[in-house]
């Protein structure tokens, strides 16, 4: 039981995810840790990545060419991976997020009278 | 992009370390111990196997590679169990075989009835009746059609024909056709060497030339090269022999081997009686539709001009194909691959059935593997592989074993059967191959849904405690369930085959009716050379009926135009007074054969009424012209006991 549940969060928030990362990159490039800890942070600590799930998403991006990758140095001087937008995954940032503004918009209207009510 | 790919998954590993090292630091910052700090970093990541994998997933060619995988993993775990693997092979063999075997004959039969280039061009053209019966079509109509026809490339005729050979070993018959000039090149066909014939050898005076069949020559000849240029005697005359035809072709089907040149010199003018068939090549890209329609104007033009000859008669046009193969061949090809469809159901669920066990007993495995991070439709995946690999050995088994089929069935298939299609081109080809490839992974995926899906819905802690001899109550109630269905289909099957067998018992042992156990029969064709007409034909039938009914042993004698519930020719409808306005298929059928004078009173029925009298069917058989179509005419004859008739008797036959 328990590992449908978990597979149940992890495709919830595969979509999403996607997006979350190419906004925290529209920062500036940075590498791994860096990203899954923008993206709580920025949440105010509600959205719990499983951080692992990042790499197979950075991975997916990559391949679609909204991101690349590039070799650097971390803060404290240590060799890692950077992952930089490109022109196509700013592209994609802009659609995705007015699509998802719709959506949430949307939502929230349904949701909104019903609260009201009560 | 491979490359990168490569790089990106190589690198993941220290990325990860990295990752989490970092994360480490940072809880340690905030003051947590060295363990707990790490413990927590992990924690948050996640499964690093799985993560790992659904990288190398991204990169997508993963899915084969994972397939490589779970087809080794597979191997090996069917290595484990050879018993298994050796039961479920065998059963799967049996049902895969055994309708490859059946789709072998069934694709000959319905796609491939003979062997010829252009099968899918080329049409049968004939006369029918309103009523629906054939009939060849004559002479002067086959040559107006020839000359005015646009849809057809090519439109030749033919004659079956039955000879006597005159050999070393006596007298045998042997089954022919006479082809005019277009014949060969409208079924495209050459000689394996030799030639075909001249155009001026299709005239009268110069015909008597032949081509040999390949099984006719290997047999006469032993496959002698130096046979162009010998005499054959056929009716008596001599024929020298032109050309040897390849071993495939066998065109008209029913075991013709010698072809000899068709010469209409005298009977070209004829208009009503019909004594040609003929075969039709379709210009490319013309529609049997479009041909029918330009033919069909053809037709009423010439019933115009000949309404005597032509009024009653409608010019039919159909493909080859199915002129020799028809409806009632299609459904029994249709219900023996249902019948071996059923076995092969049945091996199914026998296979899903021991897998269902098998998965209770691999209970551990599969959890421990969870337990280390695969996931429920990765597992479902493998087992499924699993099954797969195992319908694809049973695949072959089966293939092997239909080739066997095939070839056993080529050797033993009845002469009815060999009359509508060449059995000798029956193999197990690329279709059978794809349909093989089709059946296993078809019985592979269905033997193995259920059973992957209840070993992988497991409870993992449950599963993991109990030391692997718990008894899952769902599975037995789930086996049971198979082998209620498995029981229920097995006698579906043997219902169906148990009628078949009574059916065909039960007419075979109607003791009240002909005795079979006493009579016996064999055919004899006259030469049309030494009997020329029917009084000549009718004196040689009397005096061998006599004859025969001389010899001490046999009681009764009689010749008939065809054996019962063996093919016959004569169809007839039967219209009565109530008949009217009903359709003309819906009408009933009786079969018509002549007898002569012997046989119904004694062989007989129990019918009502009284035998025909000698003054009224003088000799119908020869009368009818049956005794000069390929067959000749079987002889009915009755022993005093059952026993097979004695050589000496044989022999006295043979006079």
């Amino acid at each position: 039981m328990s590992t449908r549940e978990e597979k149940e969060r992890v495709d919830l928030l595969q979509g999403t995810l996607d997006l979350l990362i190419l906004r925290t990159l529209l920062l500036g490039p940075t590498h791994g840790h860096a990203i899954a800890k923008a993206i709580e942070f920025r949440s105010d600590e509600v959205l719990q990545v499983e951080q692992g799930s990042l790499y197979p998403a950075l991975h997916r991006l990559i391949k679609r060419g909204w991101i690349s990758v590039e070799e650097g140095t971390s803060k404290n001087n240590r060799r890692a991976k950077f992952y930089r937008l490109t022109a196509k995954g700013r592209k994609q940032l802009a659609a995705e997020t007015s699509k998802w503004e719709k959506f949430a918009g949307a939502i929230a209207r349904i949701l909104r009278p019903t609260e009201e009510r009560e | 992009m491979k490359q990168r790919a490569k790089r990106l998954l190589n690198d993941l590993e220290q990325e990860i370390r990295e990752h989490i090292e970092l994360a480490t630091q940072e809880n340690m910052d905030r003051g947590m111990t060295p363990e707990d700090a790490r413990y927590a970093a992990l924690r948050k990541f996640g499964n690093v196997t799985r993560v790992k994998e659904d990288a190398r997933e991204v990169w997508s060619r993963l899915w084969l590679e994972q397939l490589g995988q779970d087809v080794r993993f597979a191997l090996r775990q069917l290595r484990k169990s050879p018993a298994f693997t050796v039961v479920v092979m065998l059963t799967l063999a049996v049902g895969i075989g055994a309708t490859t075997a059946i789709f072998s004959f069934a694709d000959l039969l319905l796609d491939h009835p003979v062997a010829l280039r252009h099968l899918d061009r080329l049409v049968s053209v004939d006369e029918t009746s309103a009523d629906g019966q054939q009939a060849l079509l004559s002479p002067a109509n086959f040559r107006d059609i020839q000359v005015e026809m646009g849809s057809l490339q090519n439109l030749a005729s033919y004659q079956e024909w039955t000879a006597s050979l005159l050999s070393a070993n006596g007298a045998q018959e042997s089954n022919g056709v006479r082809v005019d000039q277009d014949f060969f090149t409208t079924i495209e066909v050459e000689p394996l060497f030799g030639r075909l014939f001249f155009s001026e050898e299709y005239a009268l005076s110069k015909d008597h030339v032949v081509i040999l069949g390949y099984a006719f020559w290997q047999r006469e000849f032993a496959g002698d090269r130096g046979v162009i240029g010998k005499t054959l005697r056929l009716d008596g005359q001599s024929y020298s022999i032109v050309g040897v035809m390849p071993a495939d072709f066998q065109f008209p089907p029913g075991g013709t081997q010698l072809w000899i040149p068709l010469a209409l010199d005298n009977a070209g003018g004829e208009r009503v009686h019909g004594t040609l068939s003929a075969v039709g090549l379709l210009k490319p890209g013309m529609s049997l539709q479009q041909s029918r329609a330009e033919l069909s104007t053809v037709w009423s033009s010439l019933q115009q001009r000949f309404p005597a000859a032509n009024q009653a008669w409608q010019l039919s046009v159909v493909r080859l194909r199915d002129y020799l193969v028809d409806e009632d061949s299609r459904q029994f090809a249709a219900l023996f691959l249902c019948v071996a469809g059923f076995v092969l159901l049945i091996a199914c669920v026998n296979v899903t059935n021991l897998q269902l066990a098998r998965a209770a007993s691999r209970e551990r495995e599969v959890s421990v593997r969870m337990a280390l991070g695969a996931g429920r439709t990765r597992l479902v995946r493998q087992l499924l592989t699993e099954s797969v690999v195992l319908a694809a050995i049973g695949g072959v088994a089966g293939l092997l074993l239909a080739i066997w089929g095939v070839a056993v069935m080529r050797a033993n298939l009845p002469a009815q059967v060999r009359e509508i299609c060449d059995v000798s081109g029956m193999q197990v080809n690329l279709r059978a191959f794809v349909f093989t490839v089709f059946a296993a992974t078809a019985s592979g995926l269905l033997s193995g849904t259920i059973p992957a899906l209840f070993a992988s819905n497991l409870n993992l802690r449950d599963s993991l405690e109990a030391a692997g001899t718990r008894i899952v109550g769902g599975s037995q109630r789930l086996r049971r369930a198979f082998v209620v269905s498995e029981v229920t289909l097995s006698v579906v099957l043997l219902i169906g085959a148990g009628l078949m067998v009574k059916g065909f018992a039960s007419l075979a042992n109607r003791q009240t009716f002909m005795h079979p156990d006493t009579l016996f029969t064999f055919h004899l064709s006259l030469s049309p050379n030494h009997y020329a007409n029917s009084q000549q034909r009718e004196i040689f039938y009397t005096r061998l009926l006599e004859r025969l009914r001389s010899v001490p042993a046999v009681t009764e004698a009689s010749a008939v135009s065809g054996l019962p519930y063996s093919f016959y020719e004569n169809d007839q409808k039967v219209v009565s007074d109530q008949s009217e306005g009903s359709r003309l298929g819906d009408l009933p059928t009786v079969m018509q054969e002549s007898i002569s004078e012997d046989l119904l009173p004694r062989a007989s029925a129990s019918a009502a009424g009284r035998p025909f009298l000698r003054s009224e069917g003088r000799s119908n058989c020869c009368r009818s012209g049956h005794c000069e179509r390929k067959h000749g005419s079987p002889i009915l004859a009755r022993q005093r006991s059952a026993r097979a008739p004695s050589k000496a008797s044989r022999e006295r036959f043979t006079k």
